[in-house]
């Protein structure tokens, strides 16, 4: 019989492991969405906000929560000027953008593992302690990682839809030429969008620094989980993208717990392969183009 | 192109002659045990680069081939040292077992286009990166397998050095490359031209998207199972890290960099990118970036690879060498 305390375990790792994917699953949807790009060096700007963030709090003993703000504000930046350095002259060539994209994981990897060497570093936990709740307890720093992912997803909704800019993201991602006709600035969205997904990506990373360990290699296995999870909710849907980190968050946490690592591992790609079965674009994907 | 169609194919073969006597003695050169090593690693990575092209050809970019090429050597692996079975069969059933696996996976994926088809290789090159990692019952988990051996061939006896490895792997690598040449030229070479460009006027002209797409996928998965067999017995020794995701990578930038359109581009790739590591040695550090750059200029700046240069290069000779010719003449 499941007892309490495992059920919380799992409904714990499943809410934490949900919240790093959805965060990951939004900024690589939103990217396609937008560009039409598999962004493959998404798993990279993920590694380097954790790095960002993990050099702000070492070396500078900068604040966590400012670190997270200034390597999410970092990693954007970055992202703006590879967008117009190396996709915008892609522009509608999606093959070569994605195989530029793969070219960027792997410059950013190598620069990386030149840069920092390829050992792991950890960033020391800004929050110890158990919330006791009845029966149930909670670890305060996996609480804040969830509470951390909700503040961003409702400020990610607010402004997808009650802005001038999500007004923008929303046509562009509708139709480029018509949004184009109605005087956006098509090419600026674009930007804007790809320095957002990086954003989005560097918050996961910053956010997983003290709960897991930072090594260059970390963006494999995360943009692995980008994919599944865009794949299993439909690939540039936003509300897929939710949906489909938390299925897999607490999917992979009931099975870790239950039944051991390896098959967690395989139940992501039982799911996508099951799923691919069943309905091609995605649990709310729009039927495939 | 017209003129002279009765000449081209004897010149044809002249040129092919002279080409495999210069590869067929290669060895006799008396080259070191380190270019002899170079070589037969060129000649495995063509081959299995060639079995990505023809995947490539109908328009499918599949991340998944170092999956094929993993089956391959575990297959050809297991079934020589666990079942006793001779290499030549190993090499055949294990290039089967890649083709029957394209075989289930194709008709569940071959249906998703573009990125979606993309992003569905790679996961099952992660999958079958983490079985091989997993299944430590099998594969030998982060260990790998050692201790295979080198290939026996009937008639001919072991295979034992790098020499005759070459042989071995050339006559492979030939057979490949020439039931490709083969396949491009006739009717299905075509049909999977059509495909590549417009998959709807393909059907419309009558051409059954799917099965041509899974023919393709089949033979690019078994030639990848023959590649992945012959790296099994050259390099002996099999551990997962030899079939990452970058492996497929490699030998999608292999094809990119030779030309993706060109059944020489993917040789030419092999060729180039197999030393690479050898020759960066004090760089390793710096050699992913430099890959990774290496593919994001050619993506910018010559989509279609080197052997699009030199066909550029050799029109424009032609031209100018029959403008002068003709100015002679006047």
């Amino acid at each position: 019989m499941i007892s309490a305390s495992t059920l919380t375990q799992i409904l714990i790792n499943g809410l934490t492991a949900g919240s790093f994917y959805v965060l990951m699953a939004l900024g690589f949807t939103l990217i396609f969405g937008i560009l039409r790009l598999v962004n493959f060096a998404h798993g990279e700007f993920y590694m380097i906000g954790a790095f960002v963030t993990y050099y702000l709090i070492s070396k500078f003993t900068i604040n966590y929560f400012l670190a997270i703000a200034l390597s999410t504000v970092v990693v954007g930046v970055i992202g703006f000027a590879i967008e117009k350095a190396l996709f915008a002259p892609l522009r509608g060539r999606e093959l070569s953008m994605l195989m530029s994209a793969l070219g960027l994981q792997i410059t950013i990897q190598g620069l990386m593992a030149v840069w920092v060497g390829v050992d792991s570093y950890s960033i020391a936990p800004p929050f110890t302690g158990i919330i006791e709740f009845d029966i149930f307890s909670f670890p305060v720093e996996r609480i804040f990682v969830v509470g951390l992912t909700l503040l961003v997803l409702l400020l990610f909704y607010l402004l997808i839809k009650f802005t001038m800019i999500g007004k923008a993201l929303r046509a562009v991602a509708l139709d480029d030429e018509a949004a184009q006709m109605q005087g956006i600035p098509v090419n600026r969205v674009y930007t804007l969008a790809f320095g957002l997904g990086c954003s989005l990506a560097a918050i996961a990373g910053a956010l997983i620094g003290p709960v897991f360990s930072l090594h260059v290699y970390m963006g494999q296995a995360a943009l692995l989980k980008a994919f599944i999870v865009v794949i299993l909710g439909g690939l540039g849907s936003i509300p897929g993208a939710v949906l489909g980190g938390l299925i897999l968050g607490f999917g992979e946490s009931a099975f870790a717990t239950l039944l051991g690592g390896l098959t967690a591992e395989m139940f992501g790609f039982g799911l996508i392969i099951f799923i691919l079965l069943l309905r091609p674009s995605g649990l709310l994907g729009r039927p495939q183009l | 192109m017209t003129e002279s169609t009765n000449i081209k194919p004897l010149k044809k073969i002249i040129f092919f002659g002279i080409i495999l006597l210069c590869l067929f003695s290669i060895p006799k050169v008396g080259l070191s045990n380190f270019w002899l090593h170079l070589l037969d690693m060129v000649l495995i990575n063509a081959i299995l680069a060639l079995g990505l092209n023809i995947v490539l050809k109908t328009g499918q970019v599949s991340l998944a081939h170092a999956a094929f090429f993993a089956v391959g050597s575990y297959g050809s692996a297991h079934f020589t040292l666990m079942l006793g079975w001779p290499f030549l069969v190993a090499l055949l059933v294990s290039s089967l077992t890649c083709g029957a696996m394209a075989l289930i996976l194709g008709r569940l994926i071959l249906h998703l286009k573009g990125v979606y088809f993309i992003l569905l290789t790679f996961a099952v090159n992660e999958l079958v990166f983490l079985l091989a990692k997993d299944l430590t019952s099998i594969t030998g988990g982060n260990t790998g397998i050692t201790g295979i051996k080198w290939p026996h061939v009937p008639f001919i006896g072991v295979i034992g050095n790098k020499a005759d490895f070459y042989y071995l792997a050339l006559v492979v690598f030939l057979i490949v490359f020439f039931s490709l040449y083969i396949i491009y030229r006739s009717p299905f070479g075509r049909a999977m031209d059509s495909i590549r460009e417009s998959e709807s006027l393909a059907s419309a002209t009558g051409y059954d998207p799917m099965k041509i797409k899974l023919i393709a996928f089949f033979i690019g998965a078994c030639i990848a199972g023959l590649g992945g067999s012959l790296f099994a017995h050259f390099t002996r020794y099999i551990a997962p890290f030899n079939f990452t995701f970058w492996e497929s990578v490699n030998f999608l930038i292999m094809n990119i960099i030779g030309g993706a359109f060109s059944i020489a581009g993917p040789v030419i790739g092999a060729l180039v990118l197999t030393p690479l590591p050898e020759f960066f040695r004090e760089y390793v550090l710096w050699q992913q970036t430099l890959y990774g750059l290496v593919l994001i200029l050619f993506m910018r700046f010559l989509p279609d690879g080197v052997v699009s240069v030199f066909v550029t290069f050799y029109n424009f000779m032609k031209r100018t060498l029959i403008d002068t010719f003709q100015k002679r003449i006047n």
